[in-house]
């Protein structure tokens, strides 16, 4: 007892200023973050009870119960790794890696076919999506070799090096088909190289690199009879630039959740949500969850949730500036880089400014994968964070508001 | 412990905060696009998306609106409905490989049809059109789908091919109706399907109203046939807004009345889900009923009409008609041989050649064809008082003018071939106008064809055809109405233009429409001036005729349809038609009336005998023109008569309005021998005379 109240004890000495910082010191991790972090759930499980009353004839809390069950397993492995010493990680980057690229591979020859596309392995009653996993995976992977040649990065060797990195694995989710992780592990690539530090005419290369591979997949690849992206993607990635064109393919999905999010107007339908609930928007628990909130909560409801994403995104930048070293830092900049892609795309599809990727968005969506690898990603965030502020205590550097 | 900024390494160098400030800038415009897209799609464009959703969830279901009843000038009902219990199926439900097999089946079978008539044309005959080759044979469900046929054919007691035939059948007529499988099935199966609606998709259990005669057939052509709403009458104008399957009036009454008669669909609401589950189901619009249409038609006239035309026409297809004549109200009119409506409601036969069989095959003596307005004939003598108007009019005769009859007539300068005589060669001598009407002459009228052709250029006989409405559409409101055709130099022409473009077209040495050398000539006239000689008219159209002369020049438009009653009570009556007026001098119509009345009543009137048994002349008195036209039978165009009476008798009193009867058997002999007898009858029930069959003796014509 005694031993707990002489920081309050402190507390009450100290001035003013100090007082902050020692009430700060008196918890060991973001505590803004994590109120994000409840507030998400929060909404990721009313919406998901809500919408899927009527999705599982005789049990309308399935998709509920088991989305609580994923949150509370990736919450408690999220805390574990607060105080974890993410260095092991750099460490063991070989390991992350390979492990990556088993579990891509080995979903490819265990794997089990959903929906035409083959992107998980039945760990018992669940599903195990390898590349959900493998966007946190990927992240520490890129940040350990990036720190690796911290000191050599504005040599082209080390852009390209870290770019087929991230290519390799991209490409095998990309023929599971899973186009959207594979988009993310771009944006993580990409991400990584920009907060390590790489030249910009890199960047600038880069972008002219992908001009050429887009239009070789989209264009030069179909005249030569080579279609590298199946019918449906192309389908799903241009509708969204006409949603009402063709109501009953492509652009159905799109179309539905422009109405269900429209009809929501300011304050939602509430009860009465109907294009969510009575299934005329598909996959409303999963990829199309913002649609669902918009329709039943109004634009209160989906500002809310976006106000927490922005939160979200915020704290994620801070902890990177607070990191440690290089590679924590780069490894927050690859986490925050991955939740904001996956927020923008994902929201922007459910509003029509953004084509059908399947990316669904992390700690909304329904699904264990995606909750329990958002939630481990939150964790290094945190663990960055409480290294970052022990390093600075240490060596007396505190930075608080 | 103290801060201190120059201790360490650097928080951050400045390159990352710049990155990171980056960063923070691009997080910033993605989150404000994101809540600018928002803003705009509910705050701004809400309320259309709301009404989407809502058109998204409700689904509307026609509720067919019961056809109004048709009843007679009492109320008595000839037509109602009855509801019954349809099974049909959903095209939509089916696979859209199976409606793809059915496309082109339809279009095989299409092609195959139009070869196999143009076959059968250029043959003349159906046999030996096998070069057409067979059918095409109907696609056949499979897997699945089969086994939802082979399961509601259980069910309805029938076998899964002949459901599978009718929705082959069914999608090719109308691709987007549902199709019915069965009328009128039971309750228990009614239960038993529709508790077990998941084992069933895309079968639809529903209510209708079908059409009901308790007349069974009688008035049958007038009344006409229902069926569903066919593809190129979708399009058109006056069937605007009327939803696929619905039935329609397809002939008679039911289709010239059918927008009173069709009645309000009713709506139901339908709260669905996105797999088209009901969720709810409410009336949101009641059905309204269609209108009652209350005919001028009397039943037991009609039903006594019907009953002598079959008796004493001996079974042979005839027609009458029964009307007013001062206003075209049609009593009764009536066709035989008849039909039962429901036996031709639709869906009633698997195939065409089923309902050809039973419809349209020659053996069926035409029961679906109005006889006597649909069927133009030669009108023999009964055609007298239009050329003794014309004669009159045009001063090629007068009344008091006398005509030595000799019993035969020199028509052209040949002899014994340009000869036409009475019908028994019989000689009348000294006759006059009255006289010739009377005993029906042929000869005063050859002769006065003959003077009226000589008045050529001017055609008064053509002309009072004309304008007393023979070989004229009546403007009855009817469809499908016959016209008819008048003999004329011009007539000739055109028939002689026809011939020789048939003949250029197909060379032939001779179609048969018409002999190239031969010109009008004063015999055509004479002919013509008897009712033969190319003359083509309805019996209704003689009815016409004979009323305005009647009425002294007003010519009354027949019509069936009184007034039409909506289900609040409300009466509005039917337009009355337009009538045109034909100028006729009294004197002239005085002489026509004196013929008419010397013939049914006086010594040696072609149809006195008919009237002598029992009919109280002086109560109820008769005019009446026998008429006994030549007309050609069957493929060897064999000569047999026509029988035709028309009657006009009137009682003086409120209580019977005046009548025009006009009957005519096919084949049924002298007008005497067989018209005039089923009009005497028809009459007798109108004024409720002791009915007498008399069977008149005369020979004439």
């Amino acid at each position: 007892m005694s031993a707990a109240s002489t920081p309050l004890r402190d507390v009450d000495d100290a001035p003013p200023r100090d007082r902050v910082r020692v009430q700060g010191a008196a918890l060991p991790f973001d505590v803004v973050l994590v109120l994000a972090i409840v507030g998400l759930a929060i909404c990721s499980l009313t919406a998901i009870k809500s919408s899927t009353v009527d999705d599982i004839a005789g049990d309308p809390t399935y998709y509920f119960k088991r989305q609580a069950i994923f949150f509370a397993v990736g919450g408690v492995l999220s805390l574990a790794l607060i105080r974890f010493d993410y260095a092991l990680l750099r460490r063991a980057r070989w390991w992350v890696y390979g492990f990556l690229m088993a579990s891509i591979l080995a979903v490819k020859v265990l794997g089990s076919v959903a929906k035409g596309a083959q992107r998980s392995i039945a760990l018992g009653p669940f599903q195990f999506q390898a590349s959900e996993l493998g966007k946190v995976l990927i992240v520490i992977a890129l940040a350990s070799f990036a720190a690796d040649r911290a000191r050599r990065l504005n040599e082209w060797d080390t852009t390209a090096r870290i770019m087929l990195l991230a290519l390799i694995p991209a490409a095998f989710v990309m023929v599971q088909p899973d186009l959207g992780s594979a988009l993310v592990y771009g944006a993580i690539s990409l991400a990584t190289l920009y907060f390590a530090g790489t030249p910009v005419r890199h960047f600038l290369a880069l972008i002219a690199l992908g001009a050429v591979a887009i239009s070789m997949v989209l264009v030069i690849a179909p005249a030569a009879g080579v279609s590298v992206l199946h019918g449906y993607q192309k389908d799903r990635l241009t509708s969204f630039l006409h949603p009402s064109a063709d109501t009953n393919k492509a652009g159905y999905q799109q179309h539905q959740s422009l109405i269900a999010i429209g009809s929501g107007r300011k304050t939602g339908r509430g009860t009465h949500a109907t294009q969510t609930k009575d299934n005329f928007l598909p996959e409303h628990h999963t990829d199309f969850i913002n649609a669902v909130v918009g329709e039943r909560w109004g634009f209160v409801g989906a500002a809310l949730v976006l106000s927490l994403y922005a939160l979200l995104i915020w704290r994620g930048l801070r902890i990177l500036t607070m990191a440690k070293d290089l590679f924590g830092a780069v490894m927050a900049g690859g986490i925050v880089a991955m939740l904001l892609f996956q927020v923008f795309v994902n929201v922007g599809m459910t509003l029509g400014i953004m084509p059908i990727t399947g990316i669904p968005l992390p700690l909304m969506s329904y699904g264990g994968s995606s909750v329990v690898s958002t939630l481990l990603a939150i964790g290094l965030l945190q663990a960055i964070y409480v290294q970052g502020r022990m390093s600075a205590t240490t060596k007396g550097r505190i930075m608080s508001h | 412990m103290p801060f201190e900024p120059g201790s360490g390494r650097a928080p951050i160098t400045p390159q990352l905060a710049v990155r990171v400030a980056g960063a923070g800038v691009i997080a910033l415009i993605l989150f404000g696009i994101v809540f600018f897209r928002l803003w705009y799609l509910q705050v701004l464009d809400g309320d259309k998306y709301l009404a989407q959703a809502r058109d998204n969830r409700v689904r509307t279901e026609r509720i067919a609106a019961p056809r109004g009843n048709v009843v007679d000038a009492s109320g008595l009902t000839l037509v109602q409905n009855r509801k019954a219990t349809v099974v049909s199926v959903n095209p939509q439900s089916l696979p859209v490989s199976f409606r793809d097999d059915i496309a082109a089946y339809g279009q095989k079978a299409g092609q195959w049809a139009t070869r196999k008539k143009a076959l059968v044309a250029s043959l003349g005959k159906t046999k030996g059109t096998k070069a057409a080759g067979t059918a095409p044979a109907r696609p056949l469900a499979a897997g699945p789908l089969m086994t939802r046929f082979r399961r509601l054919a259980t069910v309805l007691e029938m076998s899964p091919k002949t459901i599978n035939d009718r929705v082959v059948d069914g999608v090719v007529q109308v691709p987007y109706a549902n199709v019915r499988i069965r009328t009128d099935i039971p309750a228990p199966q009614r239960t038993y399907i529709e508790e077990r609606e998941n084992r069933f998709p895309g079968v639809v259990v529903e209510s209708v109203y079908l059409r009901q005669y308790p007349q069974k057939t009688l008035a049958a052509q007038i009344l006409g046939t229902i069926g569903q709403i066919s593809g190129t009458q979708i399009k058109k104008a006056a069937f605007k807004g009327i939803a696929a399957g619905t039935d329609i009036g397809q002939t008679g009454l039911e289709a010239q009345y059918d927008k009173y008669l069709r009645g309000t669909d009713g709506q139901y609401r339908i709260d669905v889900n996105a797999a088209g589950e009901r969720r709810n189901a409410t009336v949101s619009t009641e059905p309204k009923q269609g209108e009652t249409l209350h005919l001028t038609l009397k039943l037991e006239l009609q039903q006594a009409g019907e009953k002598y035309l079959q008796q004493v026409g001996g079974g042979r297809p005839g027609a009458f008609v029964a009307m007013n004549p001062e206003d075209g109200s049609i009593y009764a009119m009536g066709s035989y041989p008849s039909y039962n409506p429901r036996d031709a409601a639709p869906g009633r036969y698997s195939t065409d050649a089923a309902y050809r069989a039973k419809f349209l095959d020659a053996a069926t003596d035409h029961p679906l064809v109005n006889r006597a307005d649909q069927s133009a004939y030669p009108t023999g003598s009964i055609f007298k008082p239009i050329s003794t108007l014309a004669g009159l009019s045009s001063g090629a005769t007068t009344v008091g003018r006398i005509f030595d009859d000799t019993g035969c007539y020199q028509t052209g300068a040949r002899k014994g071939i340009d000869e036409a005589c009475n019908a028994g060669h019989q000689s009348y001598g000294q006759i006059n106008l009255i006289d010739a009407l009377r005993v029906s002459s042929d000869t005063y009228f050859y002769d006065l064809g003959k003077r009226m052709y000589d008045k050529l250029p001017s055609q008064p006989l053509q002309d009072w055809a004309h304008k007393l409405g023979v070989a004229r559409k009546t403007g009855i409101d009817l469809p499908d109405e016959a016209g008819g055709s008048i003999p004329s130099p011009q007539k000739v022409k055109e028939l002689q233009a026809a011939e020789r473009k048939c003949r250029k077209e197909n060379h032939k040495a001779s179609c048969g429409i018409a002999f190239l050398d031969s010109s009008w000539n004063p015999g055509d006239e004479s002919n013509f001036a008897v009712g033969q000689g190319g003359l083509q008219a309805t019996p209704l159209q003689m009815a016409v005729a004979y009323s305005t002369i009647i009425n002294g020049g007003l010519v009354p438009t027949p019509h069936l349809g009184a007034e039409v009653e909506n289900s609040r009570g409300y009466v509005q009556k039917i337009d009355k038609p337009t009538r045109r007026s034909v100028k006729i001098d009294p004197a002239w119509r005085a002489a026509v009336m004196e013929g008419l009345s010397q013939a049914a009543n006086k010594d040696g009137g072609t149809s006195k005998a008919v009237w002598d048994q029992g009919w109280p002349r002086s109560k109820y008195p008769i005019f009446g023109k026998t008429g006994t036209a030549e007309r050609f039978y069957g493929p060897s165009q064999i000569e047999q008569d026509q029988s035709w009476y028309v009657g006009y008798s009137y009682a003086g009193n409120a209580k019977h309005k005046p009548i025009l009867v006009v009957a005519t058997v096919e084949r049924g002999g002298f007008g005497a021998a067989t018209a005039a007898p089923i009009v005497r009858l028809i009459m007798s029930k109108w004024f409720g005379v002791a009915p007498k069959l008399v069977r008149g003796e005369s020979t004439d014509r």
